[in-house]
């Protein structure tokens, strides 16, 4: 198990390593990388040219770049935020976790039960209802879901705050810190809760409808035991990888969300690096992306064959 | 059981003697792969209707655009955000034109110029006290607030302010007439082709410096300056003294209706006065066109390298699957933004950006049924009578995946209309002169307040697309794998 778990974060490291690599090389070589930014000081232009080494070769570059994050924890110095990335990373992680935390907990109970109740009820009124509502807000694009919740619950009847509020606003209102997150945490809840119903209700159909669950009946257990103690374990063992993946997919934040409702985690603040041509932010963000990719990939394959160790055995590669 | 032991054989006849007895010829035809699966399709109703309405909404794409007059270089600033007015319907209530005007001051809606039945109903209104000058409060709080101008006491204004229901189509009109800064600037030729009887109020001369060729700026001593210069020579030729009217015109008629009569804009106009029945079509095509070409390249690709993969197996597969492993890990958000940066948004940039790492899902699928079949015995027996490998790779192992290819790609093309969108509404990709749906709906966003039709409109089609291409798939899905029926 450990060699397992081992080997695949030594992959996982050279993936993101050739990963930033193809990264690092396209952002410097984009046409107007090294270019001084309209309205900034020329002496701090040249001291941060200096400092990063733009005007070297690339692969020079690459060492500086790799040299800074060893020795002094730089990785680039964002023009439009006048810091170092990394520096607003640690500012704007905090917001995007405290929004997306809330769907995270919320929705796995209500996702779970639904999805239960759906497979115990099978094809009467209450599961088709149920499906109904999954496939539609499945299909409906959340930015869809998000800005009409927006329009009709901020605007027309006018229940809650339409827009995050900022740091000014919650020190006039501390309330508002409370009642302006309540639109975006719905928002997302509604697809996450979508999701996991469809999920839990189709694992628990097919253990329902294998044959183990047969004999379970036939020795004497009744319905209700058969399922809690049975159904219900195996058909959570697909499902816990997913959850766990879920949770590092929290800090990531939603690019859709957070533009929607101006909120200014790290979806938010990727856009305005990404219309302001910042460059050397949106790769910081980049990689971030990636990383927390590679680490929900992993995370997922671990621990799917910890609690499933036939997917140990028969899913090595070689 | 005893008495059937012993049956007496007088009791049985013949059918018949005389003639040999052959098989039936099959008087069905054949059913096949395909046959079995639409049979098994036809039978989901839900799927059938979703498929009808998915059809629709392809063909309306195509020919939308042509069911009425406007086009996407139709943009006339002064028409923005009208309502939608749908015929019939207009009588029943729903879409008829009128809009809600929020904040209004409520004597400006008396005007005589106004049109009857502009102002469909005053919805609420409220008095507000303002004060031109300085307000002086009494700090015992014995005497009200008073007003001071020049010092002089004056009293405080009062206005009236209301919500009104307009019938947005007139307002339109009178204010595109009557509005402060609303006349047009005409120069000669202009105005003397327009028909005299629309002309409201008396037309005033002016002259105004006009630029007969191209604005250019140009860096005059480190200073960024506009300069006329000629369309041809390129010489700056500055700009000519031209004299123009300013003519008020009653507006639908300027535009050559007939008097009283104006048009019908069926889901109304965005915040640029195009027309969205016009602009939402336009969009489908963009997202139909992408889905379609990146579904067809990720098939073609995925099913030539999974094929490769999963036949040759041992280092080629191992090699293979390292670098479909690394390509995996790349996020799309980055591929899509270093394109981007790079290279602008060009429809094709788009297609690559969705490509370049888009076709392992597939070239998963066709690896593992490749892995499957391979080592079955028919597959020997091809291979000894002399099979090559790309006939077998064809035509004895490739058939085995389709049922799974072809439901993969109805899931893959409302993935990449669903991501499209997205992106297009973030303005991470943006076609500029090409509207997407993605677009619409985020400038519907922006003006969804007052105008809620830019963003209803868009938001009803693309969960219509969808949700019926969802349906549909999951129809497809239990046609061609009958044995996952049921599980989801």
């Amino acid at each position: 198990m450990v060699r397992y778990i081992l080997q695949r974060i030594g992959l996982m490291i050279i993936t993101a390593f050739i990963i930033t690599i193809i990264v690092f090389v396209m952002i410097h070589m984009m046409p107007n990388f090294n270019k001084p930014q309209l309205g900034i000081d020329p002496e701090q232009w040249e001291i941060i040219q200096d400092r990063e080494g733009y005007n070297k070769p690339i692969p020079e570059q690459f060492q500086i770049w790799i040299k800074n994050i060893a020795l002094r924890g730089e990785f680039g110095w964002s023009v439009t935020k006048n810091s170092d990335v990394i520096a607003v990373l640690k500012d704007r992680i905090p917001v995007s976790v405290k929004v997306n935390i809330y769907p995270f907990f919320i929705s796995i109970p209500i996702g779970f039960s639904l999805g239960i109740w759906a497979a115990l009820r099978k094809n009467k009124p209450d599961d088709h209802l149920i499906s109904i509502g999954v496939i539609f807000f499945i299909s409906v694009p959340s930015f869809v879901v998000a800005t009409l919740m927006q329009y009709y619950l901020g605007y027309v009847w006018d229940l809650f705050p339409p827009l995050y509020a900022a740091r000014i606003d919650v020190v006039d209102n501390p309330e508002l810190a409370y009642t302006s997150i309540v639109l975006p945490v719905l928002a997302m809840t509604t697809g996450s809760v979508a999701v996991l119903t469809r999920y839990t209700r189709a694992e628990l159909t097919e253990v329902l409808t294998s044959e183990f669950m047969l004999l379970c009946r036939t020795k004497g257990l009744t319905r209700r035991q058969s399922t809690v103690r049975h159904a219900m374990r195996n058909s959570m063992v697909p499902l816990a990888p997913i959850i766990i993946g879920g949770l590092v997919s929290v800090l990531a934040g939603s690019l859709i969300i957070e533009r929607i409702f101006r909120i200014p985690g790290i979806g938010g603040v990727y856009l305005e690096a990404f219309t302001g041509r910042d460059y050397p932010l949106v790769m910081m963000l980049l990689l971030f992306y990636m990383v927390i990719g590679l680490v929900t990939t992993l995370v997922v394959d671990i621990s799917y064959s910890i609690v499933d160790p036939r997917i140990r055995l028969g899913g090595g590669k070689k | 059981m005893d008495e059937f032991k012993n049956l007496d054989k007088s009791k049985f006849t013949l059918v018949q003697s005389d003639k040999i007895i052959y098989d039936q010829a099959m008087t069905d035809k054949p059913i096949g792969y395909f046959k079995d699966a639409w049979i098994r399709f036809k039978r989901n109703r839900v799927s059938v209707v979703a498929f009808i309405i998915l059809t629709s909404l392809i063909i309306l794409s195509i020919i939308g655009p042509y069911f009425n007059k406007w086009t996407y270089d139709d943009k006339n600033i002064r028409l923005k955000e009208i309502p939608p007015r749908i015929e019939v319907l207009e009588d029943w209530g729903i879409f008829d034109g009128t809009k809600v005007l929020e904040n209004r001051r409520l004597s400006d809606f008396y005007d005589p110029n106004l049109p009857e039945g502009t102002v469909v109903e005053i919805l609420n209104n409220w008095t507000e006290s303002k004060c031109e000058g300085n307000i002086v409060v009494d700090e015992t709080g014995e005497t009200p607030d008073k007003c001071y101008a020049a010092g002089v006491e004056i009293p405080f204004t009062e206005t009236t302010y209301a919500d009104i229901l307009v019938d947005y189509y007139l307002y339109v009109n009178y204010v595109n007439t009557y509005g402060d800064d609303k006349f047009l600037s005409l120069t000669q030729e202009e105005f003397d082709a327009v028909n005299p009887d629309v002309i409201v109020g008396s037309p005033v001369a002016f002259t105004s410096d006009v630029c007969l060729g191209t604005i250019v700026d140009v860096e005059v001593a480190g200073v960024i300056e506009e300069q006329c210069h000629d369309n041809e020579t390129g010489a700056n030729i500055g700009y000519t003294e031209v004299s123009m009217w300013k003519v008020r015109v009653l507006y639908w008629q300027y535009l050559g209706y007939e008097e009283g009569g104006y048009p019908y804009f069926w889901f109304g106009t965005d915040s640029q006065g195009r027309d969205l029945f016009t602009l939402i079509w336009l969009g489908a095509r963009i997202s139909f066109v992408v889905a379609f070409s990146v579904a067809f390249i990720n098939i073609i690709i995925g099913v030539i390298l999974g094929a490769i993969s999963g036949y040759y197996g041992a280092l080629t597969d191992l090699i293979l699957q390292r670098v479909f492993e690394i390509i995996s890990g790349i996020p799309f958000l980055a591929v899509l933004t270093l394109l981007t940066l790079r290279f602008g948004t060009s429809f094709w940039i788009v297609v690559i950006a969705f490509t370049l790492t888009g076709w392992i899902g597939i070239s998963r699928t066709v690896r593992a049924q490749f892995f499957r079949y391979k080592s079955r015995e028919y597959v020997l027996a091809a291979r000894t009578l002399g099979a090559k490998d790309a006939r077998l790779m064809a035509r004895h192992i490739f058939p085995n995946a389709i049922g799974t290819i072809v439901t993969s790609v109805v899931l893959i093309i409302p993935g990449v209309i669903f991501t499209e969108a997205t992106f297009s509404f973030l303005g991470i990709i943006d076609y500029g002169a090409t509207i997407s749906i993605g677009k619409i709906l985020s400038n519907g966003q922006q003006v969804m307040q007052h105008s809620p039709h830019v963003l209803l409109f868009p938001a009803v089609f693309i969960s219509l697309l969808m949700l019926s291409f969802n349906m549909f798939g999951n129809g497809l899905r239990d046609a061609f794998n009958p044995s996952l029926r049921g599980v989801e």
